[in-house]
């Protein structure tokens, strides 16, 4: 079939599931995902001869080069500085706490694979494990009016994982493609550097090119222009993609404080869309066999984010000095997952290295976001309630 | 007629904001000034930004929406100031242009309050749509 057919159908067979869920009051992540299986090789997919493989790693990889835009532009240095201490070292300890433990936990349990060492695929689900879902988050807060500390905290924490999660996933996934120290010492350093170096240099164009452009659609070529370029030459470069979009985002709205506007806001409402395509591309891969031969594994990396997420949060919480229902409820509030993660698993398994194991990544990847999807939104409103914060419930507004 | 002829005959000013105030505090000015939709943001005399009653109600009632952008998500856990809610893009007007001109400027960009600047963007004024239509009314 061709590309650009499969593309069509996958969007479009997404959407539908997406709002015909939404309308019986069930998520539409689920939705998105069922849509994606039904092209994978067992079911239509092997029909309709649906290739992925050519062409859904660039695509995969400019979407998450403009979402990595926009968790850059999303916060400033100001903000930053003004969100408080609690809210910082609480997401640096939820994402290493969820890091570590995933990856000492999937190097003890991985499969013996060809071509892929144990720390490897531990440092890819490690990287992955990172993100939470903001839009899960922010569902939950305005169906139960949640208000105090704690929803605050949480806001503050999701609104800034994802940043730290792709810097999370840059830094592993150049320690897991290294080979020897001195390449770790050498090579990976160039390769976070220069898409530093690159996203901030194209950062500042944007902003002098973004005071020019008045009209809003041509904003909106400039935006796409300036992401593609960053993401193309960071590709050409051996340079980190996903981390020069997010300083390019970053060092754009940095510059000039009010571009959130401008420069933001022609792109923002894509992101969604690039989520159905994430669902549906990663469903497509779907295949009851390796999901069904790797059970334990699953079982093992769904069980160490969560505990990770829990223990990293409430100690970072602690450290900072937070009141106790912050440090002891922040963690099971932090298990929602989502697009982000699935973008970040496609990516890895369009890479030479993961890709012999790609169905592996997506399949165990997939069925965690199916668990978080479920569980998470009931653990953050356990966690509300359990700090006291729930207001009156609204009508189920699910995301 | 020009700017400066029309300004002369219905001076009004603008309303204006530092550009550190916070979001709270640029919607109590709107509101104390019988309910203006338009605000701008003075920055050592210069007139730099403008910001809409719009942008302050996505801001400020951000918790009764159940989606937000990355960028909302921030800002509701802390408030932005002027300067990072306002647009530096925004229309306004020289006192030597044409107001036919200037009337087609202000209903492109949905401003009911277009400011008239000076060479070096001291607000001199502004051009209130409610006082154009009240003049159509009595030319008509």
């Amino acid at each position: 079939m061709p590309p650009l057919l499969t593309l069509g159908l996958l969007m479009l067979t997404g959407l539908a599931g997406g709002l015909l869920a939404s309308r019986i009051g069930l998520p539409r992540v689920p939705a998105y995902i069922l849509a994606g299986v039904l092209f994978s090789p067992a079911w239509l997919g092997g029909h309709l001869n649906v290739e992925l493989q050519p062409w859904a790693g660039q695509v995969t990889t400019f979407a998450l080069g403009l979402i990595a835009y926009l968790i850059g532009g999303s916060i400033t240095w100001r903000q930053l500085q003004r969100a408080g201490r609690v809210i910082g070292t609480a997401a640096l300890g939820e994402v290493a706490g969820a890091a570590l433990l995933v990856f000492c936990a999937v190097y003890l349990a991985a499969p013996e694979l060809p071509g892929v060492s144990a720390t490897q695929l531990a440092l890819a689900f490690a990287a992955i494990s990172v993100t939470t879902a903001p839009a899960a988050t922010v569902a939950v807060l305005h169906q139960f009016r949640a208000r105090g500390p704690l929803a605050t905290t949480l806001l503050g924490v999701v609104a800034i994982d994802d940043a730290l999660g792709i810097l999370a996933y840059t830094v592993l996934a150049a320690v897991a493609t290294g080979g020897a120290l001195w390449w770790l010492l050498g090579d990976a350093v160039v390769e976070i550097l220069g898409a530093v170096a690159l996203g901030a240099l194209l950062g500042l164009g944007l902003t002098l090119g973004g005071h020019g452009v008045r009209q809003r659609s041509l904003r909106l070529s400039l935006v796409l222009g300036a992401v593609l370029t960053a993401v193309g030459v960071a590709q050409a470069a051996g340079l980190s993609p996903l981390l020069a979009g997010m300083v390019l985002g970053f060092t754009t709205r940095s510059v000039r404080r009010e571009a959130g506007n401008q420069l933001f806001g022609p792109v923002e409402h894509y992101e969604e869309m690039f989520f159905v395509l994430f669902f549906t591309l990663a469903g497509a891969h779907f295949d009851l066999g390796t999901l069904g031969t790797n059970l334990p594994l699953l079982a093992v990396y769904v069980t160490a984010r969560v505990a990770g997420k829990g223990i990293g949060g409430s100690l970072g919480a602690r450290l900072a000095g937070a009141p106790p229902q912050v440090s002891r409820w922040l963690g099971p509030a932090l298990i929602p997952q989502a697009g982000v993660a699935v973008g970040l698993a496609l990516t890895l398994s369009h890479h030479p290295l993961y890709a012999a194991h790609a169905e592996l990544v997506l399949n165990l990847i997939l069925a965690s976001t199916l668990f978080y999807e479920i569980v998470g939104p009931l653990a953050t409103r356990y966690a509300l309630q359990r700090a006291g914060e729930l207001g009156p419930g609204r009508r189920s507004t699910r995301p | 007629m020009r700017v400066e002829e029309w300004l002369a005959q219905h001076p009004r000013l603008p309303l204006t904001v530092e550009p550190d105030a916070e979001a709270r505090q640029v919607l109590r000015c709107l509101l104390a000034d019988g309910g203006r939709r338009d605000i701008y943001v003075v920055d050592r005399g210069r007139l730099v930004g403008h910001i809409d009653l719009r942008r302050l109600a996505h801001l400020l009632l951000a918790e009764s929406r159940p989606e937000h952008t990355r960028r909302q998500l921030m800002e509701r856990v802390v408030p932005a100031t002027a300067r990072e809610m306002m647009t530096s893009h925004f229309a306004r007007a020289r006192p030597h242009e044409e107001l036919d001109a200037v009337l087609h400027r202000q209903l492109d960009h949905g401003v009911e309050e277009l400011p008239v600047v000076d060479d070096a963007d001291r607000a001199l004024g502004v051009v209130h749509l409610v006082d154009i239509l009240a003049a159509s009314l009595n030319d008509g």
